[in-house]
């Protein structure tokens, strides 16, 4: 494991560079895409509830590598030219951005009723009541489920690999094709995910422990 | 001059009537009191009066506005008229201070300064002023719902609604929190209780509204002939239940 | 009891060695051409899954491509009109072990003559000059390995030499590998590289299916197509190369190319023959 380490060096480090960073583009735009349509799921507009209950419903049965070869296809077909990486970073936030909105929805509706009609009794908006209200302890009922969407959504990333994204597992199955050394590739490459995933998990079970305090 | 007028509302859930033929108008500087079994619709009637309830038909003005009205902006209704929950829903995100401040500071637009000297002078009235920086969880039942009455006077609003105040708390807790709504009472501000505290409904009521199964069934004035001599028999029932309770 | 079981089990068991190997090399090593003229059968290994050169039509049950008609060709040449040509489906990793077995006379199937090979068996003359190419959208800039420039991107699929292959002839090219070929040429039409590399056999196959895409520039690399028989069949080996020369001298061969890849887009048989 340590040659294939040694001699791969580069490239390897260049699939964790392009891993890391569609999954961090990944990651915000899954959060923001996710928490809209966990807004629209819980809206009283009876139509914007559906549309955002038909997304999350579809989105979610739906394999990732489906979602991610059609934008690796048929959008570069029909509508813009992306390469596999754009394509896989975007199939991975629209898949990711589903789960999320059902841990955000869940969340939300798990703060008391009673804390949103308070807050609307002394005249706040809908908005400013989710602002300032509701979001603030849904986040922290949500921060640990919302860890795992997260370093599942690291280890997804591995999508790229086959719409040739230059990621870390692309680089594994090469080095693993042209050196016959398939165990030890993907123990070095495995390895490498932990470095990605190991931090993040840390950093989510901190984030717990602080906002408990509060 | 009226603040509060229901008239001829319906209110339904789904094909359940909830309030039937609901007319009822409340003066400025008016204290009523309204009592019935539980699911009578005293509840709903309150919610519907600061627009957490929509009614279906009829005409509902509170302070000038038509709530009934779909295009009536209900958030300028809240501002002016305060409501006080069964169980306080204080922000527990928030400490005290800020639980009184947030209302006036988001929605009056008030200075922050300004806003804190006013939650003092409010934390003095309910007697809390060394709880301005706990949060909701450290308080009592009873401590939460005088921090929630103050809550909804740093709106100055120009009526209060109260939801069964006392019913979630302690014995001994009680007497604090109908002490503070007395003297508010006595303030002039127009207040709709919802109450099972007889000795409050008698004592600090002008008025008493008796509801059952979504109807108000009594509407009295004199308070005292209301509690010694009911009408109704289901009042009559509804009394001698609680008084011997 | 049991002493005396051991040594009768091991001479059993060679016994069935010798039994088994014996009647292989029998059927191997006898000469395979006089034993298609007793027969009047040539026994064939050929592919069922490649595009042009042997593809099982699921419709009627029949294997059908370049190779299937070659065989068949050849066979009538050297047995004469009433000879059979019989049909064995193999797969690249079955053809030599069956060949060996003697289960079959003769593999036609794709299967490109290289050194090592020839260690192992005796191959004819080369029937179809394959090599690697470029697969190209109709109209597209690169004609040949040399238009890659700096940037431009070529598809591949992994694992294959063929990705090793491209990155020598172009070296500045960017080489996108994809699990299958499948993959590859889906890529390839919604435009994720400029051209898709492997052997020029299975680019035309893709040409073929879709016409707004053509083989371009050749191959830039030799590795031509022969027909294998086993080592030390050489009245055989020798019977089938002079049989190829005589369908290339009467028409028989030029017809069959025709047949098979008069219909792929700027398909040019000095390429191949």
């Amino acid at each position: 494991m340590f040659t294939i380490l040694a001699n791969n060096w580069s490239t390897l480090l260049s699939g964790l560079g392009y891993t890391l960073m569609a999954s961090l583009i990944a990651l915000v735009g899954s959060l923001v895409i996710g928490t809209l349509f966990a807004l629209m799921e819980i809206s009283t507009y009876r139509w914007v509830a559906i549309i955002g209950r038909i997304y999350v419903e579809v989105v979610r049965n739906i394999p990732l590598l489906v979602i991610t070869m059609a934008f690796y296809v048929i959008v570069p077909t029909y509508v813009v030219q992306i390469d596999g990486f754009t394509a896989g970073t975007i199939g991975l936030t629209i898949y990711t951005s589903a789960f999320i909105a059902e841990t955000v929805r869940a969340g939300i509706e798990s703060v008391a009723v009673g804390q949103m009609e308070g807050a609307r009794s002394v005249g706040m908006t809908y908005t400013q009541a989710m602002v300032n209200i509701v979001f603030p302890q849904a986040i922290k009922i949500v921060i640990p489920p919302l860890g795992n969407q997260f370093i599942n959504l690291v280890k997804n990333s591995s999508i790229l690999a086959f719409v040739a994204g230059f990621d870390l597992m692309y680089q594994g199955k090469i080095i693993a094709n042209t050196t016959f050394n398939t165990f030890d590739t993907y123990l070095a490459v495995g390895l490498l995910y932990l470095i990605l995933t190991m931090p993040l998990s840390y950093y989510m079970r901190h984030l717990e422990k602080k906002w408990n305090v509060a | 001059m009226s603040m509060i007028e229901f008239h001829d509302v319906e209110k339904y859930y789904g094909k359940f009537h909830a309030l039937k033929d609901i007319n009822l108008t409340i003066d400025r500087g008016e204290v009523v009191t309204i009592i019935g079994p539980s699911g009578s619709g005293k509840s709903t009637l309150l919610r519907t009066i600061n627009g957490l309830e929509r009614v279906q038909s009829g005409q509902l003005i509170v302070n000038d506005f038509d709530l009934a009205d779909k295009k009536t902006d209900m958030n300028r209704i809240r501002k002016n008229v305060g409501m006080v929950f069964q169980h306080f829903n204080l922000y527990a995100n928030k400490t005290v201070m800020e639980n009184i401040t947030l209302g006036p500071t988001l929605v009056l637009k008030s200075n922050k300064e300004q806003a804190r000297e006013e939650a003092l002078k409010l934390l003095d009235q309910v007697g809390l002023r060394e709880k301005a920086d706990s949060y909701p969880s450290a308080l009592s039942g009873g401590q939460k719902q005088r921090i929630a009455i103050a809550r909804s006077l740093a709106m100055k609003p120009k009526a209060l609604l109260f939801d069964e105040p006392t019913s979630a708390l302690d014995p001994e807790t009680i007497g604090d929190v109908l002490d503070v709504m007395k003297d508010i009472a006595k303030q002039g501000m127009t207040m709709v209780v919802v109450t099972h505290e007889m000795g409050f409904a008698r004592h600090v009521g002008d008025r008493i509204v008796f509801m059952s199964d979504g109807e108000i069934l009594e509407d009295a004035t004199d308070v005292g002939a209301f509690f010694d001599h009911p009408k109704e028999p289901r009042a009559q029932e509804f009394l001698s239940k609680i008084i011997n309770h | 009891m049991k002493k005396r079981l051991v040594p009768l089990m091991v001479a059993a068991l060679c016994g069935m060695l010798l039994l088994v190997s014996g009647c292989g090399k029998s059927l191997a090593d006898q000469d395979v051409l006089q034993h298609a003229k007793q027969t009047n059968t040539i026994v064939w290994g050929v592919k069922a899954d490649t595009r042009l050169f042997g593809l099982m039509n699921t419709k009627s049950g029949r294997i059908e491509g370049f190779d299937i008609d070659m065989a068949k060709a050849l066979t009538k040449e050297i047995l004469g009109p009433k000879g059979k040509a019989q049909l064995v489906q193999v797969t690249s990793d079955t053809r030599v072990p069956m060949l060996k077995g003697g289960n079959i006379d003769a593999i036609i199937a794709t299967m490109t003559i290289t050194p090592d090979r020839e260690k192992v068996l005796n191959f004819t003359q080369p029937y179809f000059n394959a090599g690697q190419s470029l697969l190209v959208k109709k109209g597209s800039r690169i004609h040949s390995v040399k238009d890659l420039k700096k940037g431009d991107k070529v598809i591949g699929v992994q694992g294959s030499t063929s990705v090793d292959n491209i990155q020598k002839a172009a070296p500045q090219a960017t080489v996108l590998q994809l699990s299958d070929y499948a993959q590859a040429f889906t890529a390839l039409k919604s435009g994720q590289g400029l051209a898709v590399t492997t052997d020029n056999g299975i680019l035309y196959g893709m040409s073929e299916q879709d016409h707004r895409y053509v083989v371009v520039g050749g191959t830039f690399t030799k590795e031509p197509y022969g027909i294998a028989i086993n080592k030390g069949q050489t009245a055989m080996t020798q019977r089938m190369d002079q049989a190829i020369n005589t369908l290339r001298k009467n028409g028989t061969y030029e017809k069959l190319i025709n047949k098979w890849f008069g219909n792929v887009p700027g398909f040019d048989i000095k390429e191949v023959e």
